[in-house]
C-alpha cells in the first residue's frame, strides 16, 4: 500500500517535505507551489477585472448621456480621447474591445480556470502538487506578462486595438483603416500569443495531474465534479487555443509581412487600391471561432463544476445525477468543437453548412438543460445553508437559465439573421458569461477562501455583495433583449442613427445607473476580500463540513506538499451528505468503507483480489526494431 | 455624371421637395452666404438633403462625431478653402496648406472622403445650409444633432447630480459598514449568529422571484411594445413566427425553472431539525427530462431548417439584381440600366470618377495615366524628404504643445524611415494596380470583362427604391473592411466582405406609404444599417430604402440617369471639368 | 514513475488512482499532451493552406504538354511564365517548382531534393528509435552514438531546408510575391516550412542538450533514460508533421 504512495511522492524535481529554505522571492513571487500560483492568478484576475469593469462604466456613461460631457472622462483619458469630456468615437471602440478581451480571457479564463484548477486539482485529487510545478509557475508568469502587455496597449498614443474583441480582418489587419489597428493591434496579438502560451502550459499540467496523480482510491468516478469540469476544460483549451495561435500567426504575417491570407480586393480611403489578392477574411473567422466557441465553454464549464460542488455541500445532499453530470460535461465539451459556425451564420456561408451548425448548436442545449435540472433536483428536499458561496451558486443557475434560453433563439440560423450583432446577442452572452460565469468565480472565492487564506470572508458583506450584484446585473442586461428585438445593432457609439432608436435613451440611462451601482457593489467585495486576508476570522479546518479532500489538508500552515504525512487514501465518492443511518450529515471521502458503500446508489462490492491488468511481458517497439536490425540482442 | 448643371440642380430641387414633406420648412435666417450665391429656402433645403446624404455619417453641427462640429465653419474658413477641402482634402493637404494639415492631424489623421463629384452649386447649397443652420434656421435634421444650449445646462446639472450621488453612495456605504460591524459585535457577544441568515436569505429569494416575475412582465409589456413592427417581407413574417414559437417554449421553461429554483431555495432552507434527503439519482426522471427537451429542440430545429431553407434557397434569386456597395462609412446602390444587367467591377478600377470600380473600358484606360502620375508624385515626395526634414527641424523652435508634438512626430517619421517606406509601398501598390489594369485590357477576356453592360448602370447615393411584391436580390460588395448589411424591417442581414460576393433575396410586401399608414407614423421608413464593426463611424452608416408600388418605382427609375453614359459623350464644358478633376486627383 | 520498474502497480486497478492509468510517467504524458496541442496548431495552418489552395484551380494540364526534359535552362521560369504554367490564375504544379538539386545546376529533377530531405528526416527518426532502445538497455555508449546521428540528421535537414529557401528567394519568391504563380503559394510555403523548421531547430537544440547530458552520465545515475524517450517523442512528431507537410504541399 505505502509503496504506491511513495511512488507518488517522488515525482517532483524538488524536495517535498518542506525542508528547503524559501526566500521571499521563491515563496511569493516565483513560487512553484500550486496554492500560491492559484492566488497569483486570482489577484491578477481581480485586478484585470476591475480594469475591465472601469472601462465598461466609461463607455456606459457615453451611451446613457451622449449629449453631455464628463470632466472625469477628460481627466482619465486626456484631451485626445475625450476632448471636452466627450468620449471619442474611435476610442469608444477601443474601450469596448479591451473590455471584451480582458473579461473573456484575463478574468474568466485565467482568473477562473487558472485560480481554481491550480488550487483544487492537486488538493481534491490527493496529490502533493501539480505534475510540473515549474511549468505551472511559467504558466502564471506568461499570464502576467500578457496582462502587462495588454494593459500597456491601452495607453499608447495611437490607441488600443479597437476592432472588437473578435478582431476581424481587414479592419484589424490594416493600420490605416482605423487608428487602433496600428501598434495597439500588434500589442494585442503579442499579448494573446503570450496568453495562449500560458493556457497551454497550464492545461498540459492540469490534464496530466488529473490522469496520473490521483491518490489511491480516487477513481475517476470518485472525483468531485469540479475536477471533471476542470479536466475537460483543459482538454478544450489544449485543442482549441492552438488554432487561434495559427490564425493569429497568419494575421501577424498579413499585418507586417505583406501576405494576403485574409486580405483581398481592398481599396482604402487615403491609400488607394491595395495589392493584396486571393485571401479570405472568412478564413480568419473560422480559425478564430474554432477557438472562440470552445472558449466560452472553457469559461462556463469550471463555473458549472464549482456550482455542482457548492450546491451539493450547502444543500447537504449528493449532487443529483452524478453520472449524467459527467456525461453532460463530456457531451458539452465534444459538441463545443462542432458548433463554431453559429457565430458565422450571416457570413454568406453555404446554407447546408449553416444547417449542420444549427443542428449541433441546438443539440448542445440538451446537456445544458440536464445540468440545470440536476441542480434543481439537488436543491429539492435539501437542507440549504445560505452561505455567500451558495447564494452565488444559486445566482449562477438563474443566470444560466436566462442566458442559456436566449441561446436557443440565436442558435436557430433563421432567427439569427435578425438578431446577429444586435443587443440581443449582447444580452445573451453577458448573462451567461458576464453574470453566470462571474458568479461561479465569486462562489468559488467565497467558498474556498478559507482554503486559500485560512480565514473566512465576512458573511454579511457577502450577502450584501450578492444581492446588490444579482439585482443590478439583471437590471443591466434584461432590457437589452428588447433593444435587440428593436433592431439596435451592437458596438454603436450612440443611438442617433435612426430617430426610432431615441426611445431607448431612458433605458440606457437606467442601465447605466444599474451598472454603476453594480460596479460600486464590487467595492464591498474588494474590501471584504483584501481585509479578510489580514483581519478575517480564522476559519475552522472544514468550515462547510465538506467531504472532499482539500479540507483534510491543514489550513493554517498552507503546507507545501499539502499533507504533513502520507497522502490520504480515498474510500468513497464525495457526495455522502445526509446519508441515512449516520449521525453526521457528511462523510468525508477518506472515511473507510464500512460495508455500507453506496456510491451512485449502486451497491458496490469490492472484489477480493483485483485482477492485475499489467501484461506480463512488456516488449517495446524500439526493442523490436533494434532486434530486427540485429543491433540488439535484448 | 449628369446632363448639365441646371438639370442636376432641378433634380436636387425635386428630391429636396420630397424631403421637405417630411421636414418642415422654416424660413431661412441668413441673408447672404459666403458662397456668393443668392440665399433662398430652396437652395438651403437642397443643401440640407446633401448634408444628410453625404456629411451626416461623420459630422454634426453642434458636436464632434467622427469629424469636427461644423457649426459656424463659414466663420472660420473661406469658401475657397472649404471648396478645396471638401472636394479633395488629400490633394489639398499634399499641396501644403498648413490649415488643412492641422485639421487632419487634429482629427486622429482620419482621412475624409473626397467629394469630387460635387458641382459648384451643390457645394454652395451645402455651405449655405450649414450657414443657415448655424444661425438657428430650419428644423433639426436628425438625431445626430445635440442642441448646444442643452449641453451647457446639462453639464451644470450633471455636476451637481454627480456630487449628490457620490455623497449619497458614500453615506450608504458607511451605513452598510456600520450595520455589518454591529451585527458582528452582537453575534460575537452572543456566541452565535444574531440573525437567522438562512431564513433572511430564503425570504429574499422568495421576494426576488415574485418581484422578478412582475418586473419581467412589466418589461414585456413596456419594452416589449418598442420592438420592431411586423416584418415587411414575406420571409420576415416566417422568421417572426419561428421566433414566437421559440419564445413560447423557452418562456414556459423560463418561468417553471426560475420559479422552482427560488421556491426550492425558500422551501428547503436550512433550519433546526431539518434533514436533507439522500437522493442521488432517478434514471426514469432523468430520461424524461432529457427526452422532452430533445423533442422540443427537434421541433425547433425542423422549424428552423424550413425557415432557413426558404430564405437561403429562394428559386427567384438573381432575377432582379441591385448592387449595394459598402464603404467606410456609407452605402451606394447600383442599378442595372436598360440592359437589365449589372456591369462587372473590380477594386483596381476605383477612382474619384468611378467610385464603385465598374468595368468600363475608357474609365480603365483613363485611370492608368492618373496612377502613373501618382507614382511620379510619390517619387518626387521621396526625393524631397531630406528637404522637408530640414524645414521641419528649423521650424520646430518656438512651437508648443500639440503643434510641437505633431512636428516632432513628423520628424520621427522621416528619420525612422517610415515616411519613405510608406511612400514606396504606395508606389508598389500603384505599379501592381497599373499592371493589373493593363493585363485586364489586353487579355483575351478583355471583351468579356469590359462588355458594355456597365455603361448604362445607375448609381444612387441617397435612397434605394424597390418595387413591392417582387423578389429582389441585393448583391453586396465591400470596398475596404467587413461591413454588415442589416435591414431590420425586412428581417435581412448579411456580411459584406471585401473579396466575397454575398447577397440577400427577399420580397417586400408592404410599401413604405402603406407601412406609414398602418403604423400611423408618417415619418417611418425602412433603413439599411451597418451591423459589423467597421471603424469610427460604424454607428452612423445608413441608407434609406423606399418600397414603391410598381408604377412609382418605374417612374423613379426612369428619372435616374446612368452614371457613365454622358461621360462618353463629354461636351466641351465638361472637358474642363474633367481636367479639373484630373488636376485635383494629383495625389491619391 | 518508470514504466519498467513498477512491480508494485498490480495491486490497484488502472483507473483507481494511485498510479498512472497509461503506465507512463507524468513527464511522458505531458509530452504526449503537448504534441496533441501542437498537432492542432499545425492542423490549423494546413487547413488554412487547404482553404487557400483549393480556392485556385488545379495546376493545368499544361504540365503534360511540356516535353519531358532533363535539362533546366537558365530562363526556365520565364519560359514557364510564357506558356502559362506559372501564372497568377492557378496554383503552380509542385513538379515544376521544386525541381532543382544542389550541385546539379540545370538538371531537372522534380521533387528529388525534397524526397532526399524526407529520407534524411525519417532516417534520423530511425536512429532516434535506436537511441531509445539503447536507453532501455542502459547502454550509455550506444545512446550517445545514435543521438549523435540523429542530431546530424536534424542539422542536415535544416541545411537542406535553408538551401531550398535560398533557391526560392534568389528566384524571386518572397512573402508578397511569387514568380511561380499566386503570391499565396510562396507565402504559405515560407510560413509552413518555416514554422516546421522552427520545430526542427528546437528539436535539434533539445537533442543536443540531452546528448550532452547522456554523455555526462546524468541518466545513468538516474537509472533510466526516459528523457531520451521524451525528446524521441518530440522528434517523431516533427517527422510526422513533415510527412503531412510534404504530402500536402508537394504531392497534392
Amino acid at each position: 500500500m505505502s509503496q504506491s504512495a511513495t511512488a507518488n511522492t517522488h515525482e517532483h524535481g524538488h524536495d517535498d517535505h518542506g525542508h528547503h529554505k524559501e526566500s521571499f522571492i521563491t515563496k511569493y513571487v516565483f513560487s512553484q507551489d500550486h496554492k500560491m500560483i492559484s492566488k497569483q492568478f486570482l489577484i491578477t484576475g481581480i485586478v484585470m477585472g476591475c480594469f475591465g469593469m472601469l472601462m465598461s462604466i466609461l463607455f456606459r456613461l457615453q451611451l446613457a448621456w451622449p449629449d453631455s460631457s464628463f470632466q472625469i472622462l477628460e481627466t482619465l483619458l486626456g484631451s485626445k480621447w475625450a476632448p471636452g469630456g466627450k468620449l471619442d468615437a474611435s476610442f469608444y471602440m477601443g474601450l469596448v474591445t479591451i473590455h471584451g478581451t480582458i473579461m473573456v480571457f484575463f478574468v474568466l479564463t485565467a482568473g477562473l480556470s487558472g485560480t481554481f484548477s491550480n488550487l483544487l486539482i492537486p488538493l481534491q485529487c490527493g496529490s502533493r502538487d501539480m505534475a510540473s510545478p515549474f511549468m505551472n509557475m511559467l504558466s502564471y508568469w506568461f499570464f502576467f506578462a500578457s496582462s502587462v502587455v495588454l494593459t500597456y496597449s491601452v495607453f499608447i498614443e495611437s490607441g488600443p486595438a479597437a476592432a472588437g474583441w473578435t478582431v476581424y480582418p481587414p479592419l484589424s489587419a490594416l493600420p490605416k483603416s482605423m487608428p487602433g489597428s496600428g501598434l495597439g493591434m500588434t500589442l494585442w496579438l503579442v499579448s494573446m500569443i503570450l496568453f495562449i502560451g500560458s493556457a497551454l502550459l497550464g492545461g498540459i499540467n492540469y490534464i496530466t495531474t488529473v490522469l496520473n496523480m490521483r491518490t489511491k482510491g480516487m477513481s475517476m468516478n470518485r472525483m468531485p465534479l469540479t475536477i471533471w469540469a476542470f479536466f475537460f476544460t483543459a482538454i478544450l483549451g489544449l485543442l482549441s487555443f492552438p488554432v487561434l495561435l495559427g490564425g493569429s500567426l497568419l494575421l501577424v504575417f498579413d499585418r507586417s509581412f505583406g501576405t494576403s491570407f485574409y486580405l483581398s480586393d481592398i481599396f482604402l480611403n487615403g491609400e488607394g487600391a491595395l495589392a493584396n489578392s486571393g485571401g479570405s477574411p472568412i478564413l480568419f473567422q473560422h480559425l478564430f471561432w474554432f477557438l472562440g466557441h470552445p472558449e466560452v465553454y472553457i469559461i462556463i464549464l469550471p463555473a458549472l463544476g464549482i456550482t455542482s460542488e457548492i450546491i451539493a455541500v450547502n444543500a447537504r445532499k449528493p449532487i443529483f445525477g452524478y453520472t449524467a453530470m459527467v456525461i453532460s460535461i463530456i457531451g458539452i465539451a465534444f459538441l463545443s468543437f462542432i458548433v463554431w459556425g453559429h457565430h458565422m451564420f450571416i457570413t454568406g456561408m453555404n446554407p447546408l453548412l449553416g444547417l449542420v451548425f444549427m443542428i449541433f448548436t441546438l443539440i448542445i442545449a440538451v446537456p445544458s438543460a440536464v445540468k440545470t435540472f440536476n441542480y434543481l433536483a439537488t436543491l429539492w428536499r435539501g437542507n440549504i445553508q445560505f452561505t455567500p458561496g451558495m447564494l452565488f451558486a444559486i445566482g449562477l443557475v438563474s443566470f444560466f437559465i436566462s442566458g442559456g434560453l436566449t441561446g436557443i433563439f440565436l442558435g436557430n440560423a433563421a432567427i439569427d439573421i435578425q438578431l446577429h450583432d444586435t443587443y440581443f446577442v449582447v444580452a445573451h452572452f453577458h448573462l451567461v458569461m458576464g453574470c453566470a460565469a462571474i458568479f461561479g468565480m465569486m462562489a468559488g472565492i467565497y467558498h474556498w477562501y478559507p482554503r486559500l487564506y485560512g480565514r473566512t470572508m465576512n458573511k454579511t458583506l457577502g450577502y450584501m455583495h450578492f444581492w446588490l450584484t444579482f439585482i443590478t446585473a439583471y437590471m443591466v442586461f434584461f432590457p437589452m433583449h428588447f433593444m435587440g428585438l428593436a433592431g439596435v445593432p451592437r458596438r454603436y457609439y450612440q443611438f442617433t442613427v435612426l430617430p426610432e432608436f431615441g426611445i431607448w435613451e431612458n433605458v440606457n440611462v437606467l442601465i447605466t445607473f444599474a451598472a454603476i451601482i453594480g460596479a460600486l457593489a464590487q467595492l464591498l467585495f474588494l474590501y471584504n476580500f483584501f481585509s479578510s486576508i489580514f483581519y478575517g476570522r480564522k476559519s475552522a479546518q472544514n468550515p462547510w463540513k465538506s467531504n472532499t479532500l482539500e479540507w483534510t489538508s491543514p489550513i493554517e500552515e498552507r503546507l507545501h506538499g499539502n499533507w504533513p504525512g502520507a497522502i490520504p487514501t480515498v474510500h468513497r465518492w464525495p457526495y455522502d451528505y445526509s446519508k441515512p443511518g449516520y449521525d453526521d450529515d457528511f462523510i468525508p471521502q477518506t472515511v473507510p468503507d464500512d460495508g455500507n458503500l453506496d456510491e451512485l446508489a449502486h451497491s458496490h462490492t469490492q472484489p477480493a483480489e483485483p485482477p492485475s491488468d499489467e501484461p506480463k511481458n512488456v516488449v517495446h517497439f524500439s526493442t523490436l526494431l533494434a532486434r530486427w536490425m540485429g543491433l540488439s540482442k535484448a | 455624371m449628369y446632363k448639365n448643371l441646371s438639370e442636376k440642380f432641378k433634380k436636387l430641387v425635386l428630391i429636396s421637395l420630397a424631403f421637405l414633406a417630411i421636414n418642415s420648412l422654416n424660413a431661412s435666417v441668413i441673408k447672404e452666404s459666403i458662397s456668393g450665391k443668392p440665399v433662398d429656402d430652396v437652395t438651403i433645403a437642397a443643401g440640407k438633403s446633401l448634408f444628410e446624404g453625404k456629411c451626416q455619417s461623420c459630422h454634426a453641427l453642434n458636436n464632434k462625431l467622427v469629424g469636427p462640429a461644423l457649426k459656424d465653419i463659414h466663420k472660420r474658413r473661406t469658401y475657397d478653402w472649404l471648396s478645396k477641402w471638401i472636394k479633395d482634402n488629400e490633394a489639398f493637404r499634399k499641396s501644403g496648406d498648413a490649415d488643412a494639415i492641422a485639421v487632419f492631424e487634429k482629427n486622429n489623421k482620419l482621412v475624409m472622403t473626397s467629394f469630387n463629384d460635387l458641382k459648384d452649386d451643390e457645394l454652395a447649397a451645402l455651405i449655405m445650409y450649414i450657414e443657415d443652420a448655424s444661425a438657428g434656421g430650419g428644423a433639426k435634421t436628425s438625431a445626430t444633432e445635440t442642441p448646444t444650449v442643452a449641453v451647457a445646462v446639462d453639464k451644470k446639472i450633471e455636476s451637481r447630480v454627480n456630487w449628490v450621488l457620490i455623497c449619497l453612495f458614500a453615506l450608504i456605504g458607511l451605513i452598510l459598514f456600520l450595520i455589518v460591524k454591529i451585527i458582528e459585535q452582537v453575534s460575537t457577544i452572543r456566541g452565535k449568529d444574531v440573525i437567522d441568515w438562512n431564513s433572511v436569505n430564503a425570504k429574499i429569494c422568495l421576494a426576488f422571484i415574485t418581484i422578478g416575475f412582475i418586473a419581467c412582465a412589466w418589461e414585456f409589456a413596456v419594452h416589449g411594445k418598442w420592438v420592431l413592427p411586423e416584418a415587411a417581407t414575406e420571409h420576415g413574417r416566417k422568421l417572426d413566427q419561428m421566433f414566437n414559437i421559440t419564445l413560447f417554449f423557452t418562456g414556459i421553461v423560463f418561468v417553471i425553472t426560475e420559479f422552482l429554483l427560488f421556491w426550492f431555495a425558500y422551501k428547503y432552507r436550512g433550519r433546526e431539525g431539518n434533514k436533507a434527503l439522500y437522493y442521488s439519482h432517478n434514471h426514469k426522471l432523468e430520461a424524461v427530462w432529457t427526452i422532452i427537451p430533445a423533442i422540443v429542440l427537434t421541433v425547433l430545429v425542423i422549424g428552423g431548417l424550413k425557415t432557413w431553407n426558404s430564405i437561403t434557397n429562394n428559386p427567384e434569386r438573381d432575377k432582379n439584381n441591385i448592387e449595394v456597395f459598402a464603404y467606410q462609412f456609407g452605402w451606394t446602390a447600383r442599378y442595372p440600366g436598360e440592359d437589365g444587367k449589372l456591369g462587372k467591377s473590380n477594386w483596381n478600377l476605383i477612382s474619384n470618377d468611378n467610385l464603385l470600380g465598374v468595368a468600363i473600358k475608357d474609365q480603365a484606360e483613363n485611370l492608368i495615366p492618373v496612377l502613373e502620375q501618382d507614382i511620379k508624385d510619390f517619387e518626387i515626395q521621396i526625393k524631397a524628404l531630406p528637404t522637408k526634414l530640414a524645414e521641419l527641424k528649423t521650424s520646430l523652435g518656438g512651437l508648443v504643445d500639440d503643434e510641437r508634438k505633431s512636428h516632432l512626430d513628423k520628424i520621427e517619421e522621416i528619420v525612422s524611415g517610415t515616411a519613405k517606406a510608406e511612400l514606396e509601398k504606395k508606389i508598389t501598390n500603384r505599379t501592381i494596380q497599373i499592371n493589373r489594369i493593363k493585363v485586364s485590357l489586353e487579355t483575351e477576356n478583355a471583351a468579356t470583362f469590359y462588355d458594355q453592360t456597365g455603361n448604362d448602370d445607375i448609381i444612387i447615393n441617397n435612397e434605394i427604391h424597390i418595387p413591392v411584391n417582387k423578389t429582389i436580390t441585393f448583391k453586396f460588395r465591400a470596398r475596404d473592411v467587413i461591413h454588415s448589411a442589416y435591414i431590420p424591417m425586412f428581417r435581412a442581414q448579411i456580411n459584406v466582405v471585401p473579396g466575397l460576393a454575398t447577397e440577400v433575396v427577399f420580397k417586400a410586401i408592404e410599401t413604405t406609404k402603406e407601412k406609414q399608414a398602418k403604423l400611423n407614423r408618417p415619418d417611418f421608413d425602412y433603413w439599411l444599417l451597418c451591423a459589423k464593426i467597421c471603424g469610427a463611424a460604424h454607428f452612423n452608416m445608413k441608407m434609406k430604402i423606399v418600397v414603391d408600388t410598381e408604377a412609382e418605382y418605374k417612374k423613379w427609375l426612369s428619372s435616374q440617369e446612368g452614371a457613365f453614359v454622358k461621360k462618353q459623350e463629354m461636351p466641351t464644358e465638361n472637358t474642363n471639368q474633367k481636367d479639373t478633376i484630373q488636376k485635383s486627383l494629383v495625389i491619391n | 514513475m518508470s514504466t519498467d520498474t513498477s512491480a508494485t502497480v498490480t495491486e490497484t486497478k488502472t483507473w483507481s488512482g494511485g498510479r498512472s492509468p497509461f503506465n507512463v510517467s507524468y513527464g511522458k504524458l505531458m509530452m504526449w499532451i503537448f504534441l496533441l496541442s501542437d498537432a492542432f496548431t499545425f492542423s490549423s495552418l494546413l487547413i488554412g493552406y487547404g482553404a487557400v489552395r483549393f480556392s485556385y484551380p488545379a495546376p493545368e494540364a499544361l504540365v503534360e504538354k511540356i516535353a519531358p526534359m532533363s535539362h533546366l535552362s537558365d530562363d526556365f521560369i520565364e519560359q514557364m511564365q510564357e506558356i502559362g504554367a506559372f501564372s497568377e490564375k492557378h496554383w503552380p504544379s509542385p513538379e515544376l517548382v521544386f525541381n532543382h538539386f544542389p550541385f546539379l545546376h540545370g538538371v531537372h529533377l522534380p521533387l528529388m531534393f525534397v524526397s532526399l530531405m524526407t529520407f534524411i528526416l525519417i532516417f534520423s527518426s530511425v536512429t532516434m528509435v535506436l537511441a531509445v532502445e539503447a536507453g532501455h538497455r542502459m547502454d550509455k555508449k550506444k545512446v550517445g552514438i545514435y543521438m549523435f546521428y540523429t542530431i546530424l540528421g536534424g542539422l542536415a535537414f535544416l541545411g537542406c531546408q535553408a538551401w531550398e529557401w535560398t533557391q526560392f528567394i534568389t528566384e524571386g519568391a518572397t512573402l508578397e510575391h511569387n514568380p511561380f504563380g499566386p503570391a499565396h503559394f510562396a507565402a504559405l510555403f515560407f510560413m509552413v516550412t518555416g514554422f516546421h523548421g522552427f520545430h526542427v531547430f528546437s528539436g535539434v537544440v533539445f537533442n543536443i542538450m540531452i546528448y550532452v547530458n547522456a554523455r555526462r552520465g546524468m541518466y545513468e545515475k538516474r537509472g533510466h533514460y526516459e528523457m531520451v524517450e521524451k525528446v524521441g517523442l518530440y522528434w517523431h512528431f516533427v517527422d510526422l508533421v513533415w510527412v503531412f507537410v510534404f504530402t500536402f504541399f508537394y504531392l497534392i
